[in-house]
């Protein structure tokens, strides 16, 4: 398979705190690759140098090829890199649709005059906009609720509408940070089928980080473990399963806490 | 809000008093520089403490292109709207990268800096003296009455006012309230928020330099002590009392801060104290939940008023 | 004479660096620029007036007055105008301490009028000659005052548990409450250190030039905040060194050019400062977001 994202031993460090030390991974087009680990391995600080909020210390990321480590967010995300948020970071005051709109920004031609003079172009674009994200938001399922301010939805469907925002980037790479973070797990289910929807259908690659093991193993085709910021596993959920050294790091904490 | 600019013009046409006439134009004044602040506080979130400072680039560019060379006004106001925006781009460029913060600190200081510039570089500006005699605003052989000042200021008004609901309802307005709620969010998108911060600091500043025309014409007379902090402040407080980011609350603003104190028949100095106390109460209502509080503290006084009474009745049945 | 001019520029500093640790230190805490507390200052040095000038009391008593009132001022408006809206957009607070600017300013003018008032401390000035440079008794005053307040203070915040709470909140705030520090009253502390130290400099002002003037506040203000962003928002020490370099630079630009380029030398530096080293000199790298 194509390789759509190249992590080459990426360092970062914070004044003498070593956030991440020899980080190497890599993403192919199209499959659904899962970052776990511990809290404070690490992971949302990588997703960081990834989309462009950080720059590493060392280490060179490739998008298709190209170097882009410490290019801003907004080069980023115009060459298809989009990404949700661990607390999530829709506008509160904003309707879910214009939450969506947003993410079409990148892609919108017009210009001051098209938008002062109402130009056919600023008409056109705008109305093919409001369409395109209503299919999104029929897509995650929000469709109900295009009108309603982002700050009165119930969590999980605020994540859904974040989630729809990196859609309509059209971005090919897609980050979600611990999407289900905070879900019951009724809601868990409906957000891994709508991922795996994004993935077949809409034929995004996601990465995404995630707390919950059980959610990453369905999901993931591939799997980095990191902990206290190095990779200290990669493989196929199965592998990952049977590694010692996630047992002991990760979830043996977990089993341990647990039997005694 | 069409009433009000209605009646806005209704009153414009009617009055006689040259009085009342001067403070309908000071309002129309205000409620353009109100309405241009606007465009960079209220909608785009960014604290600009010298919009006066621009509204006298704008005045002192018109006062020298009619002075010097008797420019005819639509030559000034454009070229007072250039200039000013220009000043704005050379402040914003390099600030507008910083942390929110900062942006006050160097529109205070560039204001300041501004003002003792106005008063030194006397072959420019005549220094503290100011520059005099400016020529009024002439079409053919009309020359504006100062009751004519109040609707060209509405004209260049009603031109900001549609400028700033065309842009809010575009890529460019969506993105600058973007940055207002969330620049982290708005990165992500794929917004370049120092442009934008840029771009609104420029047309806030060009709509300044506009209103600095119109007015050195009708005052016919510019110096430094017609620009200062205090106006850049009390600009501020027009857009954010009045109703930050909305599109008619600055125009509220400017009617309140400028007849109010009027009205009231204050001396300069009570002027001043009104619009402080303006400011630290009218931010405290809105922010602190000021009138949640008391309606929660009436609320629970009357509650246990009634279960007092109704335990009254009970205790007399 | 550019000697004479570091020795006047010295004094000049020291009052500038007790007003830019006021602003540094509530800067610290509530990561807001408080513009009325060039005015708290200013207020102080009217208190010490009124008491030693027209109540004719003894000026020490006086100076102490003005350093209570001072800081009673500078608590009460944070209790009433800052804490209330502690989350709310920080433009909304930077408009409140304006707010509290004009009333101040403004009122001061209603009570003592517009006009320049002399103030009778230190009239009795000895000068002495060392070498070539003049030092007379008020900047031997300043001088040694200013030094002991800043070495007090030093202490103070990093060796008492009151300093250890403000450092603490400074950082963060809502972790130093799961810590068990008091927040609301180490930014009252704050606040009223912060002011007390702004009521010295204001006395010391108009100590050195003898009068004391309605917009004194807003002067000593913008000076004081100068220093702050040379020095680095925030930073203590670096307020110190805002503040002294600040009156050093001032002093040296009022011989070269005239009075009023000494005034504007402020700005410029706060101007250059910002565009090329915005974290300051001291300050911890605050650049971007």
């Amino acid at each position: 398979m194509e390789e759509l994202l190249k992590v080459e031993n990426i360092c970062v460090s914070f004044g003498g705190l070593q956030a991440l030390s020899n980080v190497s991974l890599s993403v192919d087009k199209g499959e659904i690759y899962a970052l776990i680990g511990p809290n404070g391995a690490g992971k949302t600080t990588l997703f960081n140098v990834i989309s462009g909020f950080l720059a590493p210390t060392s280490g060179k990321v490739f998008y298709n090829g190209r170097e882009v480590q410490g290019l801003p967010p907004h080069k980023l995300t115009p060459i298809g890199i989009s990404r949700t948020f661990q607390n999530i970071r829709l506008l509160p005051n904003v309707t879910v649709l214009d939450n969506v709109r947003l993410g079409h920004h990148i892609r919108l031609k017009q210009n001051m005059a098209d938008a002062l003079f109402n130009s056919r172009r600023f008409r056109e674009e705008e109305e093919k906009s409001i369409e395109d994200a209503r299919e999104i938001l029929r897509f995650v399922g929000m469709e109900k609720y295009e009108n309603e301010f982002a700050r009165n939805l119930p969590y999980g469907h605020q994540r859904k509408v974040e989630i729809a925002r990196t859609i309509a980037t059209n971005a090919e790479l897609l980050l979600f940070d611990e999407p289900c973070a905070g879900m019951n797990s009724a809601e868990k289910v409906g957000l891994s089928e709508l991922i795996l929807e994004i993935n077949k259908e809409l034929k995004r690659t996601v990465f995404l980080i995630e707390h919950d093991m059980r959610f990453v193993m369905k999901l993931s085709e591939e799997i980095t473990v990191l902990n206290q910021g190095q990779c200290i596993a990669y493989g196929t959920p199965e592998e990952i399963q049977e590694d010692p050294d996630v047992i002991e790091a990760y979830l043996g904490v977990g089993r341990k806490g647990g039997q005694e | 809000m069409l009433a009000l600019l209605l009646a806005w013009i209704v009153v414009a046409a009617v009055i006689k008093n040259s009085y009342f006439i001067h403070m309908l134009f000071m309002a129309t004044t205000y409620a353009l520089l109100a309405c241009a602040l606007n465009i960079v506080v209220g909608i785009t979130g960014l604290a600009n403490m010298s919009q006066a400072a621009f509204f006298g680039i704008g005045a002192y560019t018109a006062a020298l292109l009619a002075t010097k060379f008797g420019a005819p006004f639509y030559i000034n106001i454009i070229a007072a709207a250039v200039v000013s925006m220009l000043f704005g781009l050379a402040v914003g460029a390099p600030t507008l990268r910083l942390k929110g913060f900062y942006l006050s600190l160097v529109t205070i200081g560039f204001a300041q800096v501004l003002r003792i510039i106005e008063i030194n570089w006397v072959s420019l500006t005549n220094g503290p003296m100011g520059i005099t005699a400016i020529p009024g605003v002439s079409i053919g052989r009309y020359l504006f009455s100062k009751k004519a000042y109040i609707f060209y200021g509405l004209v260049v008004l009603l031109i900001i006012l549609y400028v700033t609901k065309r842009l809010m309802a575009s890529k460019i307005g969506r993105a600058l309230s973007a940055i207002k709620n969330d620049e982290v969010a708005a990165k992500s998108l794929g917004i370049n928020i120092t442009y934008y911060k840029v771009l609104a600091f420029a047309m806030s500043s060009f709509f300044a330099g506009m209103a600095g025309s119109i007015y050195a014409q009708y005052t016919t007379f510019v110096s430094p002590d017609s620009f200062v902090q205090n106006d850049s402040t009390t600009l501020l407080c027009m857009v954010i009392l009045g109703g930050s980011g909305t599109l008619f609350g600055p125009i509220f603003g400017a009617i309140v801060l400028i007849f109010v104190p009027e009205i009231l028949r204050f001396a300069d100095m009570y002027r001043l104290i009104f619009v402080g106390v303006v400011m630290i109460v009218g931010i405290l209502a809105k922010e602190g939940q000021w009138f949640a509080h008391v309606q929660k503290f009436f609320k629970d006084r009357l509650t246990s008023l009634i279960r007092v009474k109704s335990g009254n009745r009970e205790g007399a049945v | 004479m550019y000697l004479q001019q570091i020795v006047n520029g010295l004094t000049l500093g020291a009052i500038y660096a007790l007003l830019a640790l006021g602003y540094s230190m509530i800067f610290g805490v509530l990561y807001f620029i408080n513009f009325a507390h060039g005015d708290i200052a200013m207020v102080g040095g009217y208190v010490t007036w009124f008491v030693a000038a027209s109540l004719k009391m003894n000026f020490v008593l006086a100076i102490f007055a003005g350093i209570i009132v001072s800081t009673l001022l500078g608590v009460a408006i944070e209790f009433i105008g800052y804490r209330p809206i502690r989350r709310a957009p920080k433009l909304s607070a930077v408009i409140v301490s304006m707010g509290f600017s004009f009333v101040l300013s403004t009122s001061v003018q209603l009570i003592w009028g517009t006009r320049s008032l002399s103030m009778p401390i230190f009239t009795n000035v000895k000068t002495f000659n060392i070498g070539s440079i003049i030092i007379n008794s008020k900047q031997i005053w300043i001088l040694v005052i200013a030094t002991v307040i800043m070495v007090l203070l030093t202490l103070l915040i990093n060796k008492t548990k009151l300093g250890m709470a403000m450092r603490a909140v400074a950082l963060d705030q809502s972790t130093s409450a799961l810590m068990g520090v008091n927040v609301n009253r180490t930014i009252s502390a704050t606040f009223a250190i912060g002011s007390a130290l702004g009521a010295m400099s204001g006395i010391m002002m108009a100590a050195y030039y003898g009068v004391i003037y309605s917009t004194l506040g807003g002067l000593i203000g913008t000076k004081g905040f100068a220093a702050v962003v040379l020095g680095g928002a925030g930073s203590i020490p670096g307020a110190m060194l805002g503040g002294m370099l600040i009156g050093i630079i001032e002093s040296i630009a009022g011989t070269v050019f005239n009075a009023q380029v000494k005034d504007a030398v402020a700005f410029v530096v706060l101007i250059l400062v910002l565009l090329f080293k915005p974290s300051g000199i001291l300050g911890k790298d605050v650049m971007k977001d």
